[in-house]
């Protein structure tokens, strides 16, 4: 079995399980293991955007030091750890000045000379390049036929595309190309990469759910009957505050969404308690069950 | 709005500051809009991302420290994604945000929120409303 060290995040180990849960259950089927970091913290959420908070780089660069130990590669799946993570790895390689600045910090944790040799790879990347969509479409079980799914491209996955260097930012075609490798119906829309309003959902609560409102809408209106999301915050926005739309949007119908790994975990035949759909607040089972897939 | 050019604004150490914590090419924006055009906030934003970059260009800051669109940008990248200068304009906006709440501007209290948001609210969302919304002055 082949392993990566695995930095899972806060959200991963909490409110967003399933994601989680799903990510590894299917990965031991397919031959693979997500090793948790020994010593890993917070992120920090969002990647520090000013030029003089250097202190805000500290947790990522200790997770990229505890990954070195074993390997040239960490994983991640939530999309903000994502984020931060990569964009650390590509500022660390490249920004000579502000790495020392940082490692100043880190003085007893980390020497100053370890090799930055650490790639940040995201889950999805195991599946695509280690594995490889044609060998997936081999070991999938239950095919999800006639699953009309859109993926939903998050800001934080593939933005900005400089430091991200992740797909194609303006036409993504990852999650795409995963969800026919499980026999799914892939569904292009409109929205597909605009803002759900993130953590505006702790301040404009208002402004925030209009934006997920407008992603939800022309994903339906283009013929979905479920979305797909690796992001924790997005999968907040766009399932959990749907009850919210229903009374402030008349007209609207609601539409099933699911962690980015949910459909992976259907397709390889993981129990239902393993997919973990008890959290979703729109529940999938009555999708699947009308598509004979549960 | 009426803007008279003023030399001393222009060169204050606010302007300068944006400058310097965005470490943005300011001055090559030529107001094409495309950030606007992208931003999926502007039509809540009293300066629209371009607005904001000129107005940045012309020092006047403290107008800006007030506006609510430096709290509306949520950091999603697609200005500074389709800026044909390569401007990350969402690094002048956390540039602003940032010297708003070093100057002890605070835009929310997530404390206040009611317990039933927070317990369903991933982490995410918290530690990023902690950074980019509350000041610490």
């Amino acid at each position: 079995m082949v392993s990566y060290p695995y930095f899972p995040g806060c959200a991963l180990s909490t409110k967003a399980k399933a994601l989680d849960i799903c990510a590894r259950e299917s990965l031991k089927l397919l031959g693979f293991e997500l090793v948790e970091l020994t010593n890993w913290t917070c992120c920090g959420a969002v990647f520090p955007l000013c030029d003089d908070e250097h202190i805000r780089l500290v947790s990522p660069v200790r997770a990229l030091f505890e990954a070195s130990k074993t390997s040239d590669k960490l994983v991640a799946l939530c999309s903000a750890c994502f984020n931060v993570l990569r964009r650390t790895e590509k500022l660390f390689r490249e920004n000579k000045e502000r790495r020392e600045r940082v490692l100043n910090y880190m003085d007893e944790e980390v020497p100053k000379n370890f090799a930055d040799n650490v790639k940040v790879i995201h889950f999805i990347d195991i599946i695509a390049e280690d594995l490889t969509f044609t060998v997936l479409k081999e070991k999938v079980k239950k095919p999800l036929i006639d699953l009309k799914i859109a993926p939903f491209y998050d800001c934080l996955t593939f933005r900005p595309p400089k430091e991200m260097n992740y797909d194609d930012p303006e036409n993504p075609r990852i999650f795409s190309n995963f969800l026919m490798s499980l026999g799914a119906t892939p569904i292009d829309f409109p929205y597909r990469s605009e803002c759900c309003g993130a953590h505006l959902a702790v301040s404009d609560r208002d402004a925030s759910l209009e934006c997920s409102y407008k992603i939800l809408k022309s994903a339906a209106d283009a013929g979905a009957e479920a979305m797909l999301t690796a992001c924790p915050l997005c999968h907040y926005n766009l399932d959990s505050r749907q009850l919210e739309m229903m009374e402030k949007f008349p007209g609207f119908k609601p539409l099933p969404v699911f962690y980015l790994t949910q459909p992976l975990g259907i397709a390889l035949g993981l129990s239902t308690e393993l997919l973990g759909f008890s959290k979703n607040k729109i529940s999938p089972l009555p999708l699947l069950k009308e598509k004979g897939l549960i | 709005m009426i803007l008279a050019l003023n030399k001393e604004q222009f060169k204050s150490e606010y302007a300068r500051s944006i400058k310097e914590v965005s470490a943005q090419k300011i001055m090559s924006c030529y107001q094409c809009g495309k950030c606007t055009a992208g931003c999926p906030l502007a039509d809540k934003m009293d300066y629209v991302p371009n607005e904001m970059m000129r107005l940045v260009m012309l020092g006047e800051i403290e107008e800006l420290l007030q506006s609510n669109a430096i709290w509306l940008c949520t950091s999603c990248f697609q200005c500074g994604t389709r800026c044909p200068k390569g401007i990350e304009v969402h690094r002048v906006f956390e540039a602003l945000r940032s010297l708003a709440l070093r100057n002890g501007i605070n835009r929310t209290d997530i404390e206040e929120l009611p317990s039933d948001i927070l317990d369903e609210v991933p982490q995410q969302a918290i530690v990023a409303g902690y950074r980019k919304f509350e000041s610490l002055e």
